[in-house]
């Protein structure tokens, strides 16, 4: 048996929709994966707690407000603070390209933005999972 | 490989990434789970098992929400084990019963586990029983056990829950008839949660005389009752129903009964499991005295259960 994947899948800040979330949720899904969906309107603490007490491989955030900048820095020092410091973060969302390499160098795995395929997500997660 | 003494005292002490890890260990089988299970085992019996089990939608993780405030004021630890399905396609699920629960997260006296059947029968997962067992042994006061559940599906829940709670929605009364009698031979509490809609008085009295026909020779007298769990309303009655049921419990021997029950699905469980993986073992490897087997069924020479029985005797249990 291969091992499952665990993902937990959240949305911070205060922006009120999440069909991107779901839809990514349900194709890592249909990939095997076993996918925690936490909801809108989380903090970042929320968010780590969560990931930390689910023991997933990896935690992914949706940004569509523009606040990416300040949220997910602090996502990854709270999964750091809180011993989560191998969950892999990945962020889907309106991220302007030149705030994807910042977003890298604060500890992000891979940024999607709108119109990436699903299976792509899917596959980046795996491979950096798994290490294949 | 030894179980680190670090992860286990971090468990027993409540911290949520040592439970966190030990979870997924004991979820995923790896290594060190049994060793850890071993010595988990040895540990608690103090802790209180609810099951929360009805239809999709009915309410039971924002009920389970209310339930953690109402444990936090009585300065209880409260942990949930909730279940969903594994999608029979893929293998995979989308678990989202924490969205209901989020505003505990960071409460350091709640632990939330979501966990997948993973292709199990009985609408729960193979490791709940081993999950339980940790949570127990790291002094959880409360443990809430969520499970999808109609019809049959959640037969498990009785054999591993002190009390079962049964919720459902108004006008599912023709759903309820239409279910198996299952349902209303395993629960001690009925809910009839979105009591904001109408029918709900009916749903409670159609209920009521299901459970007075099916009653005749039970020490405990199943009560319903109703909530609005989006509002809080009637949670403190479901509490106090525990509380009442918990004592009865105590005073009727039912708790000898009850780990009676958990040491006899476990242990059925675990030869189960261990027949399985070698069976699996057996089939996935290239044994050429099975292989030759299962040619001697198919040319007809042999049929299936004279070598089934055979295989059973023949595989060696005791090293899986
Ligand atoms: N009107 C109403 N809606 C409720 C009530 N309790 C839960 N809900 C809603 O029903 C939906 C399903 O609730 P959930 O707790 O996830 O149900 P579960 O699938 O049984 O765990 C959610 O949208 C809840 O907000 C209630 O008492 N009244
Ligand atoms: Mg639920």
């Amino acid at each position: 048996m291969t091992k499952k994947i665990r993902v937990l899948i959240a949305k911070p800040g205060l922006d009120g929709h999440d069909r991107g979330a779901k839809v990514v949720a349900r194709a890592l899904r249909d990939r095997g994966f076993e996918v925690i969906y936490t909801g809108l309107h989380q903090t970042p603490e929320q968010i780590a707690a969560a990931a930390i007490q689910e023991g997933v491989d990896a935690v992914g955030l949706s940004i569509l407000s523009g606040s990416h900048g300040t949220l997910v820095p602090r996502v990854v020092e709270q999964l750091r603070e809180r011993g989560g410091e191998k969950i892999l973060v990945f962020v889907g969302g309106i991220i302007p390209a030149e705030d994807i390499l910042t977003l890298k160098q604060a500890g992000v795995m891979e940024v999607f933005t709108p119109g990436s395929p699903t299976s792509r997500i899917a596959d980046a997660i795996k491979q950096a999972v798994e290490g294949v | 490989m030894s179980i680190s003494d670090e992860l286990l005292r971090g468990a027993l002490q409540r911290d949520p990434w040592a439970l966190g890890k030990l979870a997924r260990m004991i979820d995923d089988g790896l290594e060190g789970s049994d060793e850890a299970l071993e010595r988990l085992h040895a540990m608690g019996g103090r802790c209180r098992v609810v099951g929360i089990t009805g239809p999709p939608g009915a309410g039971k993780s924002t009920l389970i929400n209310n339930l953690i405030r109402e444990g936090r004021k009585r300065d209880q630890t409260v942990a949930v084990l909730a279940v969903d399905p594994t999608s029979p396609y893929s293998g995979g699920a989308v678990l989202g019963d924490r969205v209901r629960m989020q505003e505990h997260a960071t409460d350091p006296g709640v632990y939330i586990r979501s966990l997948a059947t993973r292709g199990h029968m009985g609408g729960l997962s193979r490791s709940v029983q081993h999950l339980i067992t940790l949570l127990d042994a790291a002094g959880f006061d409360l443990v809430l056990l969520e499970t999808v559940g109609v019809g049959q599906e959640e037969v498990e829940v009785k054999d591993l829950a002190q009390t079962t709670v049964f919720v459902t929605v108004p006008g599912l009364g023709d759903g309820i008839q239409a279910m198996k009698a299952g349902v209303l031979e395993i629960a001690h509490i009925y809910l009839v949660n979105k009591a904001d809609r109408p029918m709900t008085e009916t749903t409670v009295k159609d209920l009521e005389s299901m459970l007075s026909m099916s009653e005749e020779k039970r020490a405990w007298h199943p009560s319903v009752l109703t909530s609005i769990a989006t509002e809080g309303t009637g949670v403190q009655e479901v509490m106090e129903e525990l509380d009442r049921h918990y004592s009865h419990l105590q005073a009727s021997g039912g708790l000898e009964n009850w780990r009676r029950s958990v040491a006899d699905a476990s242990v059925a469980e675990a030869i189960r499991g261990i027949v399985e993986e070698s069976l699996k073992e057996l089939v996935n490897g290239d044994n050429p005295e099975f292989e030759s087997d299962i040619d001697r069924v198919s040319r007809k020479e042999e049929d299936p259960m004279s070598v089934a029985r055979r295989w059973l005797g023949k595989l060696d249990f005791g090293k899986v």
